[in-house]
């Protein structure tokens, strides 16, 4: 079994949970009201390899947004987050050659960085484009929110240190605007729009490619080696993430009915249906989400026609994959093409 | 809530104690109890509220406020009004003998001198009040938002800044004049985070905070925006002076000698600045998006210049 489900402790403490606990104590709220209702205390956190459960952060991160008026945790939480809390692969960022490399570690080592968000890398002409999804079920908006504004931040905030300035980039962000703009503007710096019903991260070639200075490749791949020793113990991915890539990997040409996914995990469709709702998803819900991901993508970054989309997503005719594509967005392809067009 | 003012007050809760419980006392010892029929609870319930709010008023009054001569006005006001509300209460409760009559008559008596000398006082706590107003200008305008307030740098945040730019435009469409907006960005502030910690930084934000209110005009406002940046609105300037009074600030800020706690040794910080001009045409999130595009444009040029 090479995946952990929303309550298996995995998340190491002083990587992800420490710096927000301490953060949230210098404004005043308490460490227990902000631990209540994960069955761990301040004691626990601070034990040199304790872990927590997916489930027991995203309360973590509700007891916050209930107990604190700030809306600069997350982004503070990001900031601190590279170099220093990623342990030795922090030795491998600072030496690589550049950004693509620095990406490819992210992949690499994505549960030791980043369990509950994954990434999916896409090409377009002189552009690389990140997709992010959810690796833990469905996440209700603030939880959403916060965990995209300190995984964001983090990555941003590597570059920002490996280049020495803020990069232009381009981000969508699949949630609603919110109230407190100026913290992306300052944080982020490049252009972000909301409500675009994917989480992505646009960069242009030449500054994925461009050389850093002060890299050196015999120090990452010792600093990679030993990291890759502790990973021997850990490696594993989230649940709903493990669906999704079998999804994505299987949604041109073959059978992603329920009971053949349920097959793939050695699963009958019952337990498997069961696990999804444990992480409050349904499979039906994680194909509509990856289809018009798909779609929506194809749409705005390769200008494909409708057709082509439709045939992409095993389709049998245009007026299904319209009537699908409203159902999934609340537009109609053309709509939804000539919105974007405004950008 | 925080308690803190409460230590101040101790004596002031210990009068308050043998007051009450003396007045308590001499009713029970004056009157007779009242048998249970002759009690009108209707009444005592209301009677009994009052009292309990007006202790709840001394109660919110001393935990806000320092020791010092307005607080001991409000505290004698606001006793000798709770007494009078008290002896009204206890008087459902116990009837006075005929030679203990004289108990009821003076009852409603110490309730006006209680509001007189409140009144005296609340005239005290608004020249008070006036001096500390004084002392918030540049920090805020016409409105008070507490909620709005920075917690780092005890400025107000961008929310506030937005309401205010808002007020602002409708009032420069109307007189056709303008308004400049200044953003100013410590340079490398993650470096010095990274380096001295996030408390030094926090030092380091609410100095360079106080540094700007200085430079400013007493019509001028300034705000944090977020993390290590700030907005100062500077109502009918040209952009020129609103240029000139940024190098100002630059200016005074890379000459602070920032010192990490006990150490002696100065640190010097510098910020980038940049200014533009609005003449209210243009809504609020625009003009600070613009705001924030001159901001990477210019640190963009600074990084440059630095390099070269």
């Amino acid at each position: 079994m090479n995946w952990f489900e929303r309550d298996d402790d995995i998340l190491l403490c002083r990587q992800f949970t420490v710096a927000l606990v301490d953060l949230a104590k210098q404004s005043g709220i308490h460490p227990d009201k902000i631990l209540k209702g994960t069955r761990c205390f301040y004691n626990d956190l601070i034990k040199p390899e304790y872990c927590i459960s997916v489930q027991a952060l995203l309360v973590i991160i509700d007891n916050v947004n209930k107990l604190s008026t700030r809306q600069d945790l997350s982004f503070l939480l990001g900031r601190k987050f590279f170099p220093s809390h990623v342990g030795m692969l922090g030795q491998a960022f600072l030496n690589c050659s550049n950004i693509a490399q620095m990406l490819r570690i992210c992949q690499c080592f994505q549960f030791q960085l980043c369990p509950f968000l994954f990434v999916q890398v896409s090409k377009t002409t002189g552009k690389t484009h990140l997709i992010f999804n959810s690796a833990v079920g469905t996440l209700h908006d603030h939880q959403q929110r916060f965990l995209y504004e300190f995984m964001f931040t983090a990555m941003l905030g590597a570059l920002k240190f490996r280049l020495g300035e803020l990069v232009p980039l381009s981000i969508k962000l699949p949630y609603r605007a919110v109230e407190y703009t100026e913290q992306y503007q300052v944080h982020w710096g490049g252009k972000v729009q909301f409500d675009q019903q994917i989480a992505m991260i646009t960069i242009a070639d030449n500054w994925l490619y461009k050389p850093l200075p002060d890299s050196s490749l015999p120090l990452k791949k010792m600093a990679l080696n030993e990291a890759k020793v502790q990973r021997l113990t850990a490696c594993k991915i989230g649940f709903v993430q493990a669906v999704c890539q079998y999804i994505k990997c299987k949604m041109a040409t073959q059978d992603i009915s329920l009971e053949a996914c349920a097959a793939h995990f050695k699963m009958s469709p019952a337990t498997f249906k069961r696990k999804l709702s444990h992480h409050q998803t349904r499979y039906q819900q994680l194909l509509d989400q990856l289809r018009s991901q798909h779609a929506i993508f194809l749409m705005t970054e390769n200008q494909q026609s409708n057709e082509r989309i439709a045939s992409s997503l095993q389709f049998t005719d245009l007026t299904n994959f319209r009537r699908a594509f409203k159902r999934w967005t609340g537009m109609t392809p053309t709509d939804f093409r000539h919105k974007c067009g405004q950008f | 809530m925080n308690f803190a003012f409460l230590k101040f007050h101790r004596h002031l809760f210990v009068i308050l104690f043998v007051v009450l419980a003396s007045v308590v006392a001499m009713t029970i010892q004056l009157g007779d109890l009242k048998t249970f029929a002759q009690i009108d609870f209707f009444d005592a319930a209301g009677e009994g509220g009052i009292t309990l709010m007006t202790l709840l008023w001394l109660f919110f009054t001393l935990i806000s406020r320092p020791a010092g001569k307005v607080t001991h006005w409000l505290f004698v006001g606001l006793t000798l009004t709770n007494v009078s509300m008290l002896l009204d209460f206890m008087d459902e409760f116990v009837q006075y003998p005929a030679d203990s009559a004289w108990l009821s008559t003076i009852e409603s008596l110490p309730a006006p001198i209680g509001m007189v000398i409140l009144s005296v006082a609340l005239y005290q706590w608004h020249l008070e009040q006036m001096t500390i107003n004084a002392q918030l200008r540049r920090t805020e305008r016409y409105y008070r938002d507490h909620s709005l307030t920075d917690f780092v740098t005890g400025l107000y945040s961008a929310k506030y800044m937005k309401n205010q730019l808002e007020r602002e435009c409708t009032q420069v469409k109307k007189r056709q004049s303008t308004v400049a907006v200044m953003m100013i960005d410590i340079r490398n502030f993650d470096c010095f985070n990274r380096k001295h910690g996030d408390q030094q930084g926090d030092i380091l934000l609410r100095e360079v905070a106080q540094l700007i209110l200085m430079n400013l005009r007493d019509e001028d406002l300034a705000c944090r925006y977020a993390s290590d940046r700030f907005v100062i609105m500077l109502p009918n300037t040209t952009l020129l002076t609103a240029q000139a009074m940024a190098n100002d600030i630059e200016l005074s800020i890379s000459n602070l000698a920032f010192k990490f706690g006990p150490s002696s040794v100065a640190n010097y910080q510098h910020v980038t600045s940049c200014a533009l001009i609005f003449d209210g045409q243009e809504g609020v999130d625009d003009m600070l998006s613009q705001l924030n595009n001159a901001m990477l444009a210019t640190k963009h040029a600074v990084n440059l210049q630095a390099s070269a």
